[in-house]
């Protein structure tokens, strides 16, 4: 009695047996070209990978590097013109490249499933999350009455760490938060079981301690359920931590891949090193040279202070039981709810450092902020500015004041006005402040730019010419424009890569120490608060729970509540020994 | 819910009483003494002309005269016309003509301008995309009545497929052409906003996850396309009915089609007054009636937009 029965689903044409140590996924010299306007654009130069069963392998790089679209083309996804030009990919013993539209429909999500990046836009609005998940379901052969899909779809969401999932199922995506929407879409990533899950940026939109709860989550069900896991991330510390093997792309081209911890301490290429030696998350614990700059530039400024203003007050903002109050308009005309974002917080922005305000998204750091730049109105308490307190300020004294509080904000693609040039957007502070004549405004706007490291020619360009880093530095510039003294940082270096991202803390802290700034950062990266502040305010549902120097707070945190955000910093828990 | 609902309502009132003084004002604002035309050449007697200005209260003042129309409006009692016809059977017999005509011209741009949207907009670029969109230029460029006369010699004279008019009791079949005539440059509209609200859709991340799902093209053009991107068309056509209805007044002088139209034109020629107000005035609760549709519809197709 020889007769084999496959037991297994009718899989399309020749599927060969499977060994264990056969890859699940193999890449050879793939190459991805776009076509634009200019003519072909290689995004992906010649990319090979392997990802064996039950394995998980990261792809780390900055944006650009062609990371997502190398697993982007594995389920044949490409955006817009992309098309693979040269190369291979099999996934268990079959070719990919060229499969027909059917039998990718088929692969798709039954084979192989995807955790997409921004969980705010995943999901389609106009569906309820139990019905986008259940068309997952019977998509890929999911045989039941409604019931059983009802009950399957629950159990679904349980395990993707959504309990009470009969309810869930029948809310909307915009009743979710971005963590609970993240969960949602794992339930449907793995909803059938593949053999395979792309993770592209599963959790850079969220909060550090979501982060971590999702990855944990996301790492126990992949572990339990044997799933290969191929994550794509710009985060070296996360993709270090949470994969056994890391593939570093850069322009399109693999540089580096190995074992993550051998990368990590012993790296070979040289953007590797740099990638490396600027990652916040690792180097949190051992980078001291920016926080070093920022001390000696502390002694630039007691002299500096001595010079320009013996009489000033050393604490340059003071908030004192800060507070606002939302109303919220309720179901019922005339019926409201009020909504406390800040509570009575106290914090202290001494002349010339940096004071960062720390909280997970809620908790009230960027209403905070707002009040501190006079954009919003205290429902009480005080923001003293300069020894004056600024509620008292008629019109006038305010428009002067504004000229020394200047913002920095997230995302340099929403703050600069893409009809705007970049002389424009920069000269428009010193032309609504009415300094100097048309001349000198050019000259200045020069200097900015200088200052900020960027050419003078870039003046007679626009937005959208420029990548995100440099985009952040001409809002710097813009901000720096009218010589204010303090400067309000909301999330400025959040959306950026981490090696630009390390350029632009770099240059703000050289600035510092040159222009003698003060800094209020606002920010949900802890990792980032070690290498430029040396004051911490620990924000939690509109309170602050700890106020004190950086170094006691890495060193000594006193609330449970901070230990859980340094706990949550990715990669914080290896130990590195590269120089 | 239901109280969004009330205050729309609520709304009505003010909307209703302003839209009627305006166009009672302008109507009484214009020149020319209706009840000395009435005679023709010869003119009717001084005796005779002052009794019928007596019945229709012209020697009154404006704003007698309008409570007189208020007055006739809410006791449902208009009072005739200067040919002694009563007005609101004038309206009750113009009105079904062209609700049936406007609805046949929505339903028409409906279907063709969301369905030929949908392909154009799948196919951005291609050869069908490109085809339709200097079609529906050249719709929206060529005035209404030149198309209806274009359209009445090719298909009614040259290939005799339609009627020429309709006339009287006009059937399904002789509006046909009519209201493909009035729903060709709202039709036009429809398909661009659908192509591009199509095309814009498709690049959504949403549907990308629903591709990566395994769902087939259709599940996801259908679920997950198509129905967002109604949302903008809805709008739009809920605010075009009421252009539908208005811009049958030329329509129906083309076919001679004895509908809203063609009376609103023979009652501002007679002066009428009453008459031209009242239709006015429904032609504008008509509007206010499909835009609220409209708003509850939107709440519909998209669960983030909640009343309260």
């Amino acid at each position: 009695m020889t007769t084999t029965i496959n037991l297994t689903e009718k899989a399309p044409e020749g599927a060969p047996k499977r060994d264990d140590n056969a890859p699940l996924l193999e890449i050879k010299d793939l190459k991805i070209s776009f076509t634009t306007g200019a003519g072909l654009v290689e995004a992906v130069r010649g990319v090979d990978l392997t990802v064996y069963p039950g394995q998980s392998v990261a792809i780390v790089g900055e944006s650009g590097s062609g990371k997502s679209t190398t697993a982007h083309a594995v389920i044949d996804l490409l955006p817009g013109t992309g098309k693979v030009t040269a190369g291979s990919i099999t996934f268990d013993g079959r070719e990919l490249v060229g499969l027909d539209r059917k039998a990718t429909e088929y692969l798709r999500g039954r084979d192989i499933g995807l955790v997409p990046q921004d969980p705010m836009s995943n999901l389609n609005p106009v569906w309820r999350i139990g019905t986008q998940i259940e068309e997952a379901l019977v998509a890929n052969g999911f045989q039941g009455t409604k019931a059983e899909r009802r009950a399957r779809v629950t159990e679904l969401l349980g395990e993707a760490g959504l309990p009470d999932g009969d309810r869930r199922a029948l809310q909307y995506p915009h009743e979710f938060s971005g963590g609970m929407r993240q969960r949602a879409l794992i339930a449907i990533g793995l909803a059938s079981r593949p053999k395979l899950l792309i993770a592209d940026e599963p959790t850079s939109a969220l909060d550090v301690t979501v982060q971590k709860k999702i990855l944990d989550h996301l790492e126990g069900l992949t572990s339990e359920l044997g799933t290969a896991v191929l994550f794509i991330t710009h985060d070296l510390g996360l993709a270090a931590e949470r994969a056994e093997h890391l593939v570093v792309m850069y322009k399109g081209k693999v540089v580096e891949s190995g074992p993550a911890l051998d990368i990590l301490k012993n790296p070979q290429h040289e953007y590797t090193r740099r990638l490396v030696a600027s990652a916040p998350s690792l180097a949190s614990r051992r980078i001291q040279s920016a926080h070093e700059a920022g001390r000696s530039a502390e002694e630039q400024i007691a002299g500096h202070e001595v010079k320009v203003d013996g009489a000033a007050p050393k604490d340059v903002v003071v908030a004192k039981d800060l507070t606002k109050v939302f109303r919220i308009r309720g179901a019922r005309p005339g019926s409201h709810t009020n909504f406390t974002a800040v509570d009575g917080i106290d914090f202290v922005l001494p002349r010339g450092k940096t004071l960062a305000l720390v909280g997970e998204s809620g908790s009230g750091k960027s209403t905070a902020a707002n009040m501190v730049l006079g954009l919003l109105e205290p429902t009480s308490g005080s923001v003293v500015f300069d020894g004056q307190d600024t509620a008292t300020l008629s019109g006038r004294e305010q428009f002067a004041m504004r000229r020394r509080v200047q913002p920095v904000f997230q995302n340099p693609y929403g703050s600069l006005d893409p009809m705007y040039s970049v002389f424009n957007s920069i000269e428009e502070p010193l032309r609504l402040h009415k300094v100097g004549t048309r001349k000198q405004r050019e000259q200045r706007v020069r200097d900015l730019l200088e200052m900020v490291a960027l050419p003078a020619s870039t003046m007679r360009r626009f937005p959208n010419e420029l990548s995100g880093g440099q985009r952040q530095r001409i809002a710097v510039a813009r901000a720096l424009a009218l010589e204010p003294e303090v400067i309000v940082l909301d999330e400025a270096v959040s959306a950026l890569d981490v090696l630009v991202q390390a350029q632009i803390l770099q240059l703000l802290g050289d600035l510092q120490g040159e222009l003698g700034l003060s800094y209020l950062f606002i920010t949900h990266d802890l990792a980032v608060v070690r290498q430029i502040a040396d004051l911490v305010a620990v924000m939690k549902d509109g309170r602050i729970v700890e106020h004190a120097t950086t170094d006691e707070v890495f060193d000594d945190p006193q609330q449970d509540y901070t230990k859980e955000l340094l706990a949550a910093i990715p990669g914080g828990s290896l130990e590195i020994g590269a120089a | 819910m239901l109280w969004y609902i009330g205050r729309r309502l609520l709304q009505v009132i003010p909307v209703f009483l302003g839209a009627t003084l305006l166009i009672y004002g302008m109507v009484f604002l214009r020149p020319g003494d209706p009840v000395a035309a009435l005679g023709g050449e010869r003119g009717l007697p001084e005796a005779v002309q002052d009794q019928i200005r007596e019945q229709f209260h012209l020697n009154d003042p404006f704003f007698v005269q309008y409570l007189y129309f208020l007055k006739g409006i809410f006791t449902f009692d208009l009072g005739p016309d200067f040919s002694g016809r009563p007005v609101a059977e004038t309206i009750a017999n113009a009105f079904p003509v062209t609700f049936q005509l406007a609805l046949m011209a929505l339903a028409i741009e409906t279907i063709f301008g969301i369905g030929f949207g949908l392909i154009a907009g799948m196919r951005k670029g291609k050869f069908f995309d490109s085809t339709v969109l200097v079609w529906t230029l050249l719709l929206i460029a060529v005035p209404t009545f030149v198309l209806g006369f274009v359209a009445q010699i090719v298909f009614g004279v040259q290939l005799g497929w339609f009627p020429v008019t309709a006339g009287r009791d006009p059937d399904f079949e002789s509006l046909l052409m009519p209201a493909m005539v009035l729903a060709g440059t709202s039709m036009a509209y429809i398909l661009r906003l659908t192509r591009t609200s199509v095309a814009e859709n498709l690049t959504a991340d949403h549907v990308r996850t629903a591709r990566a799902k395994g769902l087939s093209r259709s599940q996801v053009t259908n679920r997950h396309v198509l129905r967002n991107s109604l949302i903008p068309v809805v709008t739009f056509i809920g605010a075009d009915l009421g252009n539908l209805m208005a811009g049958s007044i030329v329509t129906e002088g083309i076919f001679n089609i004895n509908g809203v139209g063609g009376t609103l034109f023979e009652s501002i020629i007679r002066g009428e007054n009453v008459t031209v107000v009242a239709i006015a005035t429904i032609l504008v609760l008509v509007y206010i009636a499909a835009n609220l549709l409209v708003d509850l519809l939107y709440a519909v197709l998209d669960p983030r937009i909640r009343y309260a």
